[in-house]
């Protein structure tokens, strides 16, 4: 929904819970902000497919979520959008502060919990929009230091994955995205036995114990599945 | 992060892995030397000498697997048996095939030498051990938990060690003795038979329930990662149903200067949300089921999930929602009320129908989707096509639909990805179906789900969804 009256920046939200995206977009219209909502597909598609989507808005500021339905991590856009001169301001339920810490460093101005007040949020736009700073330096030390702690662990969570053959990627992949053994085999045309198999030597590459262990430490470590085909 | 570093059990086993190679070498090598010392002369000492010591020295270690495996997995007693059920017929086979040997040189005074009475000593030891084991087997497989062995292997068993106390005995007299050379052989044979056999039933038992047990655990692992990976999801929906409620809530209360147009359309928003958080929050399986579908088996944690969210869809309102919200990103859908109802979950009907109307705009980029809802027999169906597809329109398209319209994926049109499957896995879990119906000149999918029975809505596990659209209404 844009509404008229281009006062204040061009603002884009990038949300896909409709109605925490409409508040946002009618406090925001109140307020004077020309604010646009870029739709967030329901299949998967590539990340610089959702860059171009955002920037062919031409935003000044970007109010980003994390958690982005079937496109999956938000924060992957975060340093392309950065660096085309847009302000990103993560908006996210997430709490996890070392997930906050990696989107500072993609170049996020500042991360806010989607529990926060909506004066704070629109608080945050405001001072963006008069080139005003939004985080103070101790916040973002410490944001930038749980990050690098975690990702030291990832480093070493990389090195494993790393270990996988294509198609253990491919059923890893798979797995992330919340499907079972048999939903891949059938998929995959092969036997579930197979997969099974598949499974294991991904578990032993990874030195875990489970199939939960296993994504949660491509989740942790950043991983992304190689790219399927864009029809779904 | 503590559980991701949880060293692979599996990493272990190679240990005790080497041990069994290692032993089932040795045992072969005394095998293959105690065949030749039978082939080569029965009476001939030599090769019935080296395949004694080599028997005497490795016949204990056919135990170190078994030692190895309980050491390891103390609480498996299933592997500890099958392992020490292998290992007491291995010694008592070659025993017996040794019994045999030894009875063509028990009058060589070599034979009587201190050493050998030793060596026969060590060999009968072992012997009696397997047989105390052996008892000990049955003992446990007849009144512990564990089924170790049918009836037949348990008379396999006893036949074959009957017949190793008899060769041994037998093998003791002298070899003149007709009689006892007779017995030693048929005692020789029958013992090793029924125990190989009794072993092997035994044996192959085991490992088939082991087999069972495991991909039994194995599915119950896939159901609770499953799980596990949809209650994530849902924490995550439930966090951003709270935080969206909150957000609006707020805005409602506190800006006075919102145009009746946009109070009215947050407010609508807000129940729809609130509802939809109610229903995430809802007990799995606390409401009755409103199919009429036979249920044979309990209901799986999913499918409890699945169902305590089925309703009765006021198709109206869930499209309009998507119809609306596609509009304002400036996505056009053609689309007309109808005043149908169906059963299901209206939040995954609603996923599943955006999933299909990005399918169709991927199949057909340049025209607009439509959407038509129509009564077909006890079912309702959703159509979501492309423009191209006339026949959607005009209604012909239920009659080729015995012909035309496939299970997805379908060679040569779309090939099912995550977002069809998903589709598909929705609509299943709540008793609907998803068909393809894909020609040259667009794609056509079918969304099909129970039409509601004639309790009113109002009745207990009925609960009817929010939200009504005039059907007059054509967008």
């Amino acid at each position: 929904m844009t509404r008229a009256g281009s006062v204040r920046p061009r603002t884009v939200i990038v949300e896909d819970h409709a109605l925490f995206a409409e508040s946002l977009d009618i406090a925001m219209t109140m307020e004077g902000y020309d604010v646009r909502r870029v739709p967030v597909p329901e299949i998967a598609v590539s990340a610089a497919q959702m860059v171009a989507a955002v920037l062919k808005q031409q935003p000044r500021i970007v109010l980003l979520d994390l958690d982005l339905g079937a496109f999956g991590d938000g924060s992957r856009i975060i340093n392309p959008i950065a660096r085309a001169g847009a302000n990103v301001v993560v908006v996210t339920a997430s709490l996890d502060q070392a997930r906050w810490g990696g989107c500072v460093y993609q170049g996020a101005r500042k991360v806010m919990s989607k529990t926060r007040p909506l004066n704070e949020i629109l608080a945050v736009v405001r001072r963006l929009s008069q080139g005003l700073p939004v985080m103070d330096v101790d916040e973002r030390e410490g944001l930038l230091a749980l990050w690098q702690a975690q990702r030291r662990d990832s480093e070493e969570h990389r090195e494993r994955l790393d270990r996988l053959t294509p198609r253990e990627r491919q059923v890893l992949g798979s797995l992330m995205e919340g499907h079972q053994v048999k939903d891949i085999a059938r998929v995959s045309v092969v036997s579930e036995a197979t997969v099974r198999t598949q499974v294991k030597a991904i578990l032993a590459k990874l030195e875990v114990s489970s199939q939960i262990s296993a994504v949660g430490l491509a989740r942790s470590a950043g991983w992304e599945p190689p790219a399927r085909p864009d029809a779904s | 992060m503590r559980s991701l570093t949880v060293k692979n059990p599996f990493a272990d086993v190679s240990t005790t892995s080497w041990v069994v190679r290692v032993t089932g070498a040795l045992i072969l090598l005394t095998a293959v030397l105690s065949v030749v010392g039978l082939l080569h002369d029965i009476g001939s000492e030599s090769a019935a000498r080296v395949a004694t010591v080599v028997l005497a020295t490795t016949s204990p270690l056919v135990f170190l697997p078994a030692l190895t495996t309980y050491l390891r997995h103390r609480t498996d007693p299933t592997t500890v048996s099958a392992w020490m059920t292998l290992s007491l017929t291995t010694v008592a086979s070659l025993g017996l095939l040794l019994a045999d040997t030894g009875a063509g040189w028990q009058s060589d005074p070599v034979r009587l030498s201190v050493p050998s009475l030793l060596l026969e000593l060590a060999l009968t030891v072992v012997l009696l051990m397997a047989v105390a084991v052996a008892f000990g087997l049955i003992a446990v497989g007849a009144v512990g938990r564990h089924r170790l062995c049918d009836h037949c292997a348990r008379v396999g068993l006893a036949i074959g060690l009957v017949s190793v106390g008899t060769t041994r005995v037998a093998s003791w007299r002298a070899p003149e003795d007709d009689l006892s050379a007779t017995i030693v052989v048929v005692a020789c044979l029958l013992g090793s038979t029924a125990f190989v056999g009794a072993s092997a039933r035994q044996a192959v038992g085991l490992l088939r329930a082991r087999a069972a047990r495991l991909a039994e655990l194995q599915e119950r692992v896939d159901e609770l990662e499953a799980l596990e990976s949809a209650q994530r999801v849902r924490r995550h929906e439930v966090a951003n149903a709270v935080a969206s409620i909150a957000m609006a809530s707020g805005l409602l209360h506190n800006s006075p200067e919102l145009t009746p147009q946009d109070r009215s359309h947050l407010e609508e928003m807000l129940e729809h949300e609130a509802g939809r958080l109610s229903r995430l929050l809802s007990p799995a399986g606390a409401v009755t089921s409103p199919t009429t579908r036979p249920r044979q088996a309990p209901l799986t944690p999913a499918e409890a999930e699945a169902e305590a969210a089925l309703e009765v869809i006021d198709l109206d309102a869930t499209l309009a929602r998507i119809v609306d919200s596609e509009a304002t990103v400036g996505r056009d859908i053609s689309w007309s009320a109808c005043g149908l109802r169906a059963v299901g979950a209206a939040d995954d009907v609603a996923e599943v129908v955006r999933i299909l109307l990005d399918n169709a705009r991927a199949h057909e980029p340049t025209t607009r989707p439509r959407i038509v809802v129509r009564q077909a027999d006890d079912r309702v169906e959703v159509v979501v096509a492309d423009a191209h597809d006339t026949a959607v329109a005009t209604g012909s398209h239920a009659a080729r639909h015995g012909h035309g319209v496939h299970p997805v994926p379908i060679a040569g049109c779309l090939e099912e990805g995550a977002g069809l499957a998903l589709a598909r896995r929705l609509l299943e879990a709540q008793g609907g179906s998803l068909l393809l119906d894909c020609t040259s000149t667009g794609a056509t999918f079918v969304l099909s789900l129970p039409a509601p029975t004639d309790r009113p809505p109002g009745a207990p596990g009925l609960a009817a969804s929010s939200g009504s659209v005039d059907p007059s209404s054509t967008r």
